[in-house]
């Protein structure tokens, strides 16, 4: 500003002297100009400013808790009918149900509690209910009431929409999917005293706790159905398998079937956990027994996350642990803790995991209600339920509202806003113990078409890409850039100059895209071909080149004289031809020769190197190729004005021109040169074509030059459009943009301040 | 001698007029591959007749482009699957594009060179761009 106000002051004393209107309209324009330059200048920065917070806007709900607020209260539907034994709500939150420990089913309406159906279960004259369990809440929602007679009855709730006058009527009702009649499970009539059910389209399975009643002993019974698939009939007959599980079972009070039917999980409440492969149902086999509690503490309550990979149990001191399912080393599975949630300092009483994400709800003895996120562990909810203790609690299929019954007779309808819970910084940057891995990891794998599939929202990976792709980048253009730089602008002579400097930009005028497509579709397949003959190109052509440069010295004063100095690099042309061409034939027989077959091969069995032919070495030579007219350009100028008495006054000195090139110039030309390297490096990391094109966007972390990669642009590039707008996903690849764009803004910081010291040191030159 | 050649500097001009060179090298040698595969449509390309005999069966004639060649060492032949007679240094092959996808059900196959008893460039052959099938070949 100072400027300005004195070129004002200045601007004055002309007007004073004289006030001709051509000078007031020289006035005017340089008003003009000041202005336009000062909101040009403002412009950018705002511009600039406005992505930044625009992004900051999108990725801002990642990072904020849930939020529960109850809307209702009310007295529970029909509570003569008995105690309730499972909340359930359907998808619209508009109806819920209440199955009672009397075989009762009561519909009602989630926001009054207003009842909507009454049903009671068909149960046989002379027996009672002893146990019940629900199979899954998902897929209608299967419930199984285990009888005093051995026999067992399956039951779902069903919602039927339609639209009578536009408005959305949900119609609820009980279907029975294994027939009305119910299941014998045990042939002596001894009662179930526990009971599980998981229902399949095909095939359905059943394992109940039986006390054998003169020994005294329990057992535990599985029996599996399945439905005869038949092309031409459409009911097909079922067959059943029995088979009794050898395990003592006296304390078993959870049993947990997963979805597939293949494992079987028996909890007791000592914290005793049991788990069974029954793929084969005839045959099941006891894979692992394991205490999953601390002596002394029991296990309150357990539930499957979704997609039944992983077990949640909650303990009597207020722990919640999963537990899954893990590949060892020698390729067997076993049972592990992966991780644990202090929920309270009280039992823990419920768990109701959400229907499409890895989140579940707990309730505790100390009167709250917490809801969790398994995977970014966090906890994104709790609420104190007033003077009352919960007994059972429900989250609806959205998760987005829950039911709460009280001992006082109360259910309470809270409404519950918990957008994001699958990202935290932690699950963002650090290993996480995604189910079914054999240890905590690095991965991004961020959807897909199932909805009990775990997100991978690792944004490391993509970092290390961005990083892997950018230095091997620098790696091939920093060296031919600078070293063209440097020969063009000091060495060669003038005439040479203005043809070769504007070819060499040329280059940065070419699209990223034909570079990608190039390095994708010829280059990749190029080298996995002639991969040695590449090798033997980086040894030979340099050599070649200096032995022709020896050579030349030797050479007739009559030819040298005909060439004069500053033409060295026209004479190259035809000598790295030649050589590159020798490189190549020579590496056949020589591949051939040295590695018996060819050099990727060798790399794989003697080095232990995988070969990928999309690979950061292609992605090195596409995008250095992108970023060397950038570097060269930048350099180029920077080299070329230093000032000429500087060099002529080195040369006279005695220095030769290569002590002046490297002891004067290159020094003075120093913050234009780190300027050009960190500006091609900014573009290097941003670049999105290639990279998209030329590395097989494979999230991997591995250091190979022979792997590939995905950086965070292409990330953003192949992703984005897939992805729905405003959920998870969406806001972590904005967040992605967020971090490229810190990135940028911190290396040119960097940059710019390391240039402004150089400068104030050289300047004085 | 050599020391002196060093210290004079020398050597690394050269080395920096290297780079100079490679990069023009590479531009010129990406804008030519462009323009060369680009425009390289635009022109037809020569149609060659070879007759073919496989081993152990009747000799036949393929007519087609000469899209690509491949030249291996007979080591490399031998380990993937190919039977090579000792005096064979290497193992030439080349992918003809023959078209017809209608007759043939491929447009291109790869030949070796080797066993290829007659070339001929006939100049009565034709090939037609077709809405279905790929190119038509033949006369």
């Amino acid at each position: 500003m100072s400027e300005i106000n004195s070129q004002s002051k200045y601007s004055s004393s002309i007007k004073e002297s004289s006030g001709g209107i051509h000078e007031r309209w020289r006035l005017i324009k340089d008003a003009i100009a000041r202005y336009g330059v000062v909101v040009g200048g403002l412009g950018v920065i705002f511009a600039i400013a406005l992505i930044f917070f625009y992004l900051l806007y999108v990725v801002f709900p990642l990072f904020i808790s849930a939020s529960a607020e109850s809307v209702a209260q009310y007295e529970v539907p029909e509570q003569a009918l008995g105690k309730t034994v499972l909340l359930g709500v359907e998808e619209q939150n508009e109806v819920a149900v209440r199955f009672t420990d009397t075989g009762q089913v009561i519909f009602f309406a989630v926001a009054t509690g207003k009842t909507i159906l009454n049903e009671t279960v068909k149960i046989p004259e002379g027996a009672h209910i002893v146990s019940f369990a629900q199979g899954s809440p998902i897929k209608e929602g299967a419930v199984i009431y285990g009888l005093s007679d051995g026999k067992a009855v399956v039951v779902k709730h069903k919602y039927k929409i339609t639209y009578p006058d536009n408005v959305r009527l949900i119609t609820p009702s009980l279907v029975y999917p294994m027939g009305e009649a119910p299941l014998t499970i045990d042939e002596s009539g001894a009662a179930l005293e526990k009971i599980a059910v998981k229902v399949g389209d095909d095939a359905s399975t059943i394992v109940a706790k039986i006390t054998d009643t003169p020994q005294g002993t329990s057992k535990i019974h599985l029996s599996h159905f399945e439905k005869e698939k038949s092309l031409f009939a459409d009911e097909g007959a079922v067959t059943r398998t029995d088979s009794v599980l050898d395990y003592s079972a006296t304390d078993v009070t959870d049993i947990l079937i997963d979805k597939e039917e293949h494992n079987l999980y028996l909890i007791s409440s000592n914290g005793h956990l049991g788990l069974f492969d029954i793929s084969d149902k005839s045959k099941p086999v006891l894979i692992q027994e394991q205490n999953s509690v601390e002596a002394g503490n029991k296990i309150t309550s357990v539930a499957f996350l979704n997609g039944d990979l992983s077990v949640m149990i909650g303990d009597s001191s207020g722990l919640v642990s999963q537990w899954g399912k893990v590949r060892d080393k020698l390729n067997s599975f076993a049972l592990e803790k992966i991780r644990v949630f202090k929920v309270s300092d009280k039992a823990v009483i419920l768990i109701n995991s959400e229907q499409r994400r890895k989140g579940f709800m707990t309730v505790d003895t100390d009167d709250t209600m917490g809801i969790y996120h398994s995977t970014s562990e966090r906890e994104m909810l709790k609420e104190h339920i007033d003077n009352s203790s919960p007994v059972a609690g429900a989250i609806s299929p959205r998760a987005n509202a829950v039911l709460v019954q009280s001992d006082d007779g109360k259910i309470s309808f809270w409404k519950v806003d918990n957008q994001h819970p699958e990202v935290s910084l932690r699950s963002l940057w650090q290993e996480v113990w995604y189910e079914s891995y054999p240890k905590p990891d690095y991965i991004w794998q961020s959807s897909s078409s199932n909805s009990d599939f775990e997100p991978k929202y690792s944004l490391t990976p993509l970092v290390f890409g961005t990083l892997k792709a950018a230095f091997y980048a620098m790696l091939v253009a920093m060296p031919l850039a600078l070293m063209g730089a440097i020969y063009t602008a000091y060495f060669m002579t003038s005439r040479m100059r203005q043809y070769v400097k504007p070819s060499i930009e040329l280059m940065g005028a070419l699209p990223t895209v034909i570079l990608g497509f190039l390095a994708g579709l010829w280059l990749a397949p190029l080298i996995e071909e002639y991969l040695a003959g590449l090798f033997a190109l980086l040894m030979i052509v340099p050599i070649g080149v200096m032995l022709f440069a020896f050579a030349w010295q030797y050479l007739p004063k009559t030819i040298q004289q005909k060439i004069p100095e500053g033409y060295e690099a026209a004479l190259l042309i035809p000598v790295i031809l030649l050589s590159s061409w020798f490189a190549f034939t020579v590496s056949v027989p020589l591949e051939a020769f040295l590695f018996h077959g060819t050099l990727r091969d060798w790399f794989k069995t003697e080095l232990g190197i995988g070969y990928d032919q999309r690979n950061a070495l292609v992605v090195g030579i596409a995008m250095g190729f992108a970023v060397i007219p950038t570097i060269f350009s930048i350099a180029e100028d920077a080299i070329f004005s230093v000032p000429k008495h500087l060099t002529v006054g080195s040369l006279a000195l005695g220095a030769t021109p290569w002590q002046t090139m490297i002891k004067v110039v290159l020094l003075t030309a120093s913050p234009g040169i780190f300027s050009a390297v960190m500006i091609g490096l900014g573009r290097a990391v941003g670049e999105t074509m290639i990279v998209l094109m030329a590395t097989g966007n494979t999230p991997v972390m591995d250091l190979s030059v022979f792997q590939g990669l995905r950086t965070l642009a292409a990330n953003i590039a192949v992703e984005m459009p897939e992805t729905e707008v405003d959920s998870t996903h969406y806001r972590v690849l904005f967040l992605a943009a967020l971090v490229l764009f810190m990135f940028t803004f911190i290396f040119n910081t960097l940059a710019e301040i390391i240039r402004q010291r150089l400068r104030e040191k050289y300047s004085s030159l | 001698m050599i020391r002196l050649w060093f210290k004079s500097g020398a050597p690394w001009i050269w080395l920096n007029a290297a780079a100079v060179s490679t990069c023009m090298i590479m531009v010129v040698g990406v804008l030519g591959l462009v323009a060369v595969r680009g425009a390289g449509h635009f022109w037809p390309s020569q149609v060659t007749q070879f007759s073919y005999q496989e081993e152990g069966q009747q000799p036949q004639i393929i007519i087609g482009e000469k899209v690509d060649s491949s030249v291996t060492p007979a080591a490399m032949a031998k380990s993937t699957g190919h039977k090579m007679a000792d005096d064979e240094d290497t193992l030439i092959q080349y992918l003809i594009k023959t078209g017809n996808r209608d007759v043939t059900g491929a447009d291109f196959r790869w030949i070796e060179a080797r066993k290829i008893t007659e070339q001929s460039d006939p100049l009565d052959m034709m090939v037609v761009e077709r809405r279905e099938w790929g190119n038509f070949y033949g006369r």
